[in-house]
């Protein structure tokens, strides 16, 4: 293991750790601030509660507490204009900036997001996970009481999601389970989840994750620059973060499926595998390319340790537009994976409202979908490259303009190769975008320095 | 056509640098910034690939050197388009010349109006030789890429279509759609 020097105390906890895997509630509260004086000393009362990437040594905390910032809440909390300046230019403008880039048109248009996303009005999100239901009231009632106490803070949006049992997302797959290798952090799966180089696979830098440390490019540079990030002293171990809320037409995708495969010779549960890129228990298509194997543990040690270049470089096992090789295309760009590996982020999705009824194909009328999260070092390097260049174009992979076929877009049709290959046909879209902020996840030194009027 | 630094395959890659007149850079900017993108009134130059206009406040790298002694601000028109160079000038100064002129007219020593047979003239005059460019397909022209799009998206069209038929109608709705 190389000699990262990381300063767990000062990096807030859910970037590294993926509470969700062992914490089965999940909110998300956005707050907006009215006074900067009282949005500092509500956010100075916070400072002890953050949950920090410390370690537990005994037992686990009944709840964690995290908080991140937009770019009008820095304002809303005094921060300079100076300082807001020095954050990077697509935070500054949010993710509304961005729409079209993030396929955000249409249904998705942030015209019809969700109260107090995409408005400025979001200043703050606290999230909190809870190993129980009870916990997590109690920890929502503490911190609605010490609002009020406050004054001029408000909650404009709320999102409670939960993990199922079985870690599935709402179409049925596993989710959240294959994550970047990260020096010092989780160098055990650097195999396909890493960096492939001259002596086979090796981890990313940390600062393609936490700013104030060396990244990729540093790496290469001979005086060591380290990426830009925020001014001193709310730059070093902060990162941003990327939050969207996806609604998913579980009953579209699964009607859309079915049908298609009224033509399709090797039946459903494969076209659907095949749209995926992943059988539904997370068994990667470029290893089992024929049926799911029996068992299947995602989290086990090298079952992602897999890539595209010679295990399966036409898309006969996995197709080259399945939504998990376009949003992580591993190695199957050539150059020795030199195409991808500095376009890779820690996900920490989260799926919202209750699932469909297991079979039906019809709409319930339930809201359900996803909470997408992610942290990174660079917002357009890494989040908006995937969804602007992988996920809404298909140039990249020798697709045309064929956008990822899960997302959906309006011209969204999939090849399926094979021989002969199979194409699915245009459909109306199964996922559809209902807000979204960038934020920036300031580390525990920035957070007391802007608490503290330092900042301002 | 020669082989020469402004040309690849059948295609020219133009560049034009004129000085703006001192005060307008700004001015000139913001009028740039505030042209419709969706469509951009340059999709109406249908021999053209590609073309931009950039403001170059300044060439000098010096700050602390007299402005005079630096140069700028100019600015840079750069086209890759089809076949030559007048019939591409034609569209530029003719087809666009009501876009053009509010642009072109805020350059130093421009005709006024600055549009049609003048401003060809003028821009001619701007031109500096492009050097090495990239066109990712030299030989096919704004008119036959459109072409192929839309023969691949009719292709994808009866590809699914026709992915249950036998082959006796597969046939028949091929020589039907092609």
């Amino acid at each position: 293991m190389a000699n990262v020097d990381i300063d767990r105390g000062d990096i807030q906890g859910d970037i590294l750790e993926a509470y969700g895997n062992r914490y089965r509630h999940t909110s998300y509260l956005f707050i907006s601030i009215g006074d900067p004086t009282r949005g500092r000393a509500w956010l100075r009362e916070q400072l002890l509660k953050i949950t920090t990437a410390v370690r537990w040594t005994d037992r686990r905390p009944g709840s964690t507490f995290n908080v991140a910032v937009t770019s009008p809440g820095l304002q809303a909390l005094g921060v300079s204009a100076a300082m807001i300046e020095s954050f990077s230019t697509e935070f500054q403008q949010g993710m509304k900036a961005s729409a079209a880039d993030l396929g955000d048109v249409g249904e998705s248009d942030p015209d019809h997001w969700e109260e107090g996303l995409g408005t400025g009005q979001a200043h703050l999100l606290v999230t909190i996970n809870a190993l129980d239901g009870g916990v997590l009231q109690e920890a929502l009632d503490e911190l609605r009481c010490g609002l009020a106490d406050c004054g001029r803070l408000a909650v404009v949006h709320q999102e409670d999601a939960h993990m199922f049992s079985d870690a599935r997302e709402h179409f049925g797959f596993a989710d959240g389970f294959s994550q970047p290798a990260i020096e010092g952090v989780s160098e055990d799966a650097t195999v396909g989840e890493g960096v492939p180089d001259t002596h086979g696979w090796r981890p990313l830098a940390l600062g393609e994750f936490i700013l104030g440390h060396e990244d990729e490019e540093s790496r290469t540079d001979c005086r060591h620059r380290l990426p830009s990030a925020p001014d001193d002293p709310l730059g070093r171990n902060g990162t941003y973060m990327v939050w969207r809320k996806m609604r998913q037409d579980v009953a579209l995708f699964r009607r859309t499926i079915r049908e298609a495969s009224h033509h399709y010779s090797e039946g459903e549960a494969k076209l659907m595998a095949k749209v995926v890129g992943r059988w539904p228990n997370g068994a990667p298509l470029a290893k089992s390319p024929d049926a799911a194997p029996a068992y299947f543990d995602p989290r086990a040690r090298g079952s992602n340790a897999f890539g595209y270049a010679n295990e399966d470089p036409n898309g006969f096992g996995c197709p080259l537009g399945a939504h998990v090789r376009r949003s992580n295309p591993r190695d199957s760009l050539g150059f020795d994976g030199k195409l991808a590996f500095r376009h890779r982020i820690i996900r920490r999705g989260m799926p919202y409202g209750p699932p469909l009824e297991e079979g039906a194909l019809q709409d319930d009328g339930k809201k359900r979908g996803l909470v997408f999260v992610c942290f990174n070092a660079s917002i357009s390097r890494q989040f908006e490259s995937i969804q602007r260049q992988w996920l809404n174009d298909g140039n990249t992979f020798h697709l045309g303009d064929d956008p990822d076929y899960l997302l959906g877009g309006t011209a969204s049709k999939m090849t399926i190769q094979g021989q002969p290959p199979f194409i699915l046909a245009p459909q109306a879209q199964f996922v559809i975008t209902r807000g979204g902020e960038y934020l920036f996840v300031p580390s525990l030194t920035a957070l007391t320095a802007i608490a503290d009027g330092v900042a301002s | 056509m020669p082989l020469t630094s402004n040309t690849l395959g059948q295609m020219y890659a133009l560049t034009v640098l004129a000085p703006i007149v001192p005060g307008e850079a700004d001015a000139l900017q913001q009028l740039l910034a505030h042209i419709p993108r969706d469509p951009s009134p340059l999709s109406r130059l249908g021999l053209a690939h590609f073309a931009r206009w950039v403001v170059i406040p300044d060439f000098g790298q010096d700050p602390s050197r007299l402005r005079a002694e630096r140069f700028g601000p100019y600015l840079l028109f750069s086209a890759t388009f089809d076949g030559g160079l007048e019939p591409f000038l034609e569209q530029l100064c003719v087809t666009l010349a009501e876009e053009g002129e509010p642009i072109w007219s805020r350059c130093l020593g421009v005709p006024t109006p600055a549009r049609g047979a003048p401003l060809k003239a003028y821009l001619r005059h701007n031109q500096v030789q492009t050097g090495l460019f990239f066109a990712a397909y030299p030989q096919a022209t704004v008119e036959e890429v459109n072409e192929a799009l839309t023969l691949r998206k009719r292709t994808i069209d009866f590809a699914i279509r026709s992915q249950e038929m036998d082959a006796t109608a597969l046939q028949q709705a091929f020589l039907q759609e092609f």
